[in-house]
């Protein structure tokens, strides 16, 4: 994984701010399943290595979502209560920007090793550990076994060749 | 003038260099390679870290587009509904396939004769028989003997495993009486010379690090090179030249730090796929040959193949093997031989996958709205992951000459040769079975009871299998290379990738095409003495 370094981010600190605010509520984190959220501090880093390609389109959509907060509730998005920045976003789900923030979010998280060990995944590259896979149930063939060939024979047919 | 001469030059390390370089190397000929892109190192393949999902996508992707590597070429796409899929390496386009191996069947090489349909190839199964187990042996391939869907043929290790996944779909299948069977894998399922077992890492399309899956650059290479065959790599053929008496001459080629370099040659074989191959043809003009090299008959570029895909996955209430695994699995070609009945010609092979990655998981479900985000979200995708499983359906495509290679006029790559553009149009026959095979595979999932079936056609970025493009036949008029794979027109040029192909079967190309290649060679040392004749 490439380091990030902050003063690389094209993002702005109140541009950061939104963006962490929206991935913690896209997924939280979970007392009962023990994991962090999106908003954690690795699993963030990550996401805006992940939004740096589409960096454009997102700060114009933060750009959108701040005026949108302002037009409804007369604040910017961070400032605005958990209840009021859930709403707005559901009012954008289908938005071009939660799209991209959503694609940016759920593969950051879901390439954490504690978030994948709590899915009974390894928290380490599948090599060279690998892993098990049961042969499963043969017998299913039995069936298949006893069918008559089937293929198409091409004996005594004249060729049309080009 | 040229800064070396050898006996054969092979453009194209991939599936088709690399068998036809190994078997030519036993005539003592001096025969070197060259190869756009580099060696691969298997410690960069995702598998070997914990972002392999993202790296899949990104400098794993099968796109040249989206990976946009030095060693790339760019495609002008826009102009189909099906985008490319290729690699440029050692190994080409094998370091991310899937290694889902099947024959084609004998059915395959007769389309005219047995409906109506495209031409006859002018070789046939039999022909290819031999070839087929000779690169078997080469590639090592893991199956079951007895496929009542195919003449008898050898396995050479046992089948991967079925795993839940295979298990599951195999009930469903048998839930409707259709026909299943272990897939024949380029993937070793026991130690296999010199390459280790498949340990199930779950990543083969892009770049098996465990050394299981069957690319070129760990089979035939090594083989090839330990007996004498030179490998260049980073070197771009620009074009093939040609000498005053119409014979290729050799080939001009950009180095890794982009100087012009040319090498002179008695034979050359061109094995760079079936987009590749094309391009390199339609940039190989000369005042012998102002429409391209070997292009008397006007098919260089026409008539491409890919196979249009179907992809349905279901959703079950159980866990099944998630990412674990290769991806390789089962087939069925329960439709695969024609029958008019259904509404199409021709068929498609079902190719069963495993299961899906967690990122892939929770970025479409989440896009799609199947999988919550907020506070429902952790409950909502354990109620997915792991649980989902499916199929493709490879479709034949029939051949159509409106389906185009050319030049596009402005894109060029980074050494400045034109690049190739793509025209292609989805014909009515392959909706018609791509709507069919989506409609009897939700019955199958259905039948092993998935709670809810997905589904796609065709699959956008699926244009793995590139065909047609220098097709062979008997009548110089109406192909390009003859029935051994020499040029009509250029008698020591001669043709192995999948450009060759008369159809495209319902099954995955590589390895025929392989198969081809090897025949190719025999057919060339069998003629040794008087091969320009």
């Amino acid at each position: 994984m490439r380091d990030v370094i902050a003063s690389d981010s094209p993002y702005s600190s109140e541009e950061r701010e939104v963006l962490r605010r929206v991935a913690g509520i896209l997924i939280p984190s979970s007392d009962e399943y023990g994991i962090p959220g999106a908003d954690d501090d690795l699993i963030f880093a990550r996401i805006l290595m992940l939004a740096t390609e589409q960096a454009e389109s997102i700060k114009s959509g933060i750009d959108a979502l701040n005026a949108l907060a302002i037009e409804r509730h007369d604040d910017s998005f961070p400032q605005l209560n958990e209840t009021q920045q859930t709403g707005l976003l559901h009012d954008e789900a289908n938005s071009g920007f939660l799209r991209q923030v959503i694609r940016c979010t759920a593969t950051s998280y879901y390439q954490d090793g504690r978030v994948l060990e709590s899915i009974d995944l390894k928290s380490t590259p599948p090599f060279p550990g690998g892993h098990e896979i049961e042969q499963g149930d043969w017998s299913l063939l039995d069936p298949v076994k006893a069918r008559a060939p089937f293929y198409r024979s091409i004996k005594a047919v004249r060729n049309r060749n080009v | 003038m040229a800064e070396d001469a050898v006996d054969v030059l092979i453009i194209g390390a991939g599936a088709s260099g690399a068998a036809i370089a190994w078997s030519l190397v036993d005539t003592r000929m001096h025969i070197v390679c060259l190869e756009q892109g580099d060696w691969m190192n298997p410690s960069e393949y995702p598998s070997a870290h914990m972002d392999w999902e993202s790296r899949a996508t990104e400098a794993f992707s099968i796109s040249p587009n989206r990976r946009g590597h030095a060693t790339d070429y760019p495609i002008n796409e826009s102009n189909s509904p099906i985008a490319v899929a290729n690699f440029n390496a050692v190994g080409g386009a094998t370091i991310l396939y899937a290694g889902h191996f099947p024959r084609f069947h004998p059915s395959d090489f007769r389309v005219r004769t047995l409906d109506g349909v495209a031409d006859d190839w002018p070789i046939d199964y039999e022909t290819l028989a031999p070839y087929y187990d000779e690169n078997d042996r080469m590639m090592g391939v893991s199956g079951l003997a007895g496929d009542p869907a195919y003449p008898p043929k050898p396995a050479i290790m046992p089948p991967l495993p079925l795993g839940r996944a295979g298990t599951k779909l195999a009930e469903g299948f048998n839930a409707m009486g259709w026909h299943w069977w272990p897939s024949d894998s380029a993937i070793a399922s026991e130690p296999y010379d010199g390459r280790d077992k498949c340990i199930n890492l779950g990543a083969c399309t892009a770049g098996c690090a465990q050394g299981a899956k069957a690319s070129t650059d760990i089979t035939y290479w090594p083989h090839a090179i330990r007996a004498g065959v030179e490998l260049r790599t980073r070197c771009r053929v620009r074009e093939i030249t040609v000498r005053k008496d119409g014979m290729a001459g050799g080939a001009i080629y950009y180095d890794a730090d982009g100087v012009e370099r040319e090498i002179a040659a008695e034979v050359v074989i061109v094995a760079c796929n079936g987009v590749g191959t094309p391009r390199l043809l339609l940039n190989s003009k000369s005042n012998l040959f102002p429409d391209g090299l070997a292009n008397s008959s006007g098919l260089v570029g026409r008539n491409l193949m890919f196979h249009p895909y179907s992809a349905i996955r279901g959703t079950f209430e159980t866990d099944l093997d998630g990412a674990k695994g290769p991806g390789n699995c089962i087939w069925s070609q329960e439709f695969y031989e024609t029958d008019t009945s259904r509404g199409f010609v021709r068929g498609f092979t079902y190719e069963i996958g495993r299961g899906r990655g967690p990122v892939n998981t929770a970025v479409d479900h989440m896009l799609s709205g199947k999988v919550a985000w907020g506070e429902n979200h952790h409950r909502s995708y354990r109620s997915v992951v792991n649980r989902i499983t499916g199929m493709v359906g490879i479709c034949e495509d029939l051949p159509e000459e409106h389906n185009t290679v050319t030049l596009d006029p402005e894109l060029k790559d980074s050494d400045g040769i034109p690049a190739p553009r793509i025209d292609y149009t989805l014909s009515e026959n392959s909706r018609r079975m791509l709507d069919y095979s989506i409609a009897r595979a939700t019955e199958v999932l259905e039948a092993a009871g998935a709670i809810d079936v997905q589904s796609t056609a065709p699959i956008p970025h699926g244009g793995w299998h590139l065909m047609g493009t220098a097709r062979m036949g008997t009548d110089p008029q109406q192909s390009v290379v003859n029935e051994w794979g020499r040029s009509h027109d250029v008698k020591n040029l001669f043709i192995v990738d999948g450009s060759i192909f008369v159809t495209s079967a319902g099954v995955n190309p590589t390895r025929t095409i392989q198969a081809l290649a090897l025949y190719v060679a025999d057919s060339m040392k069998q003629r040794l003495a008087n091969l320009f004749d």
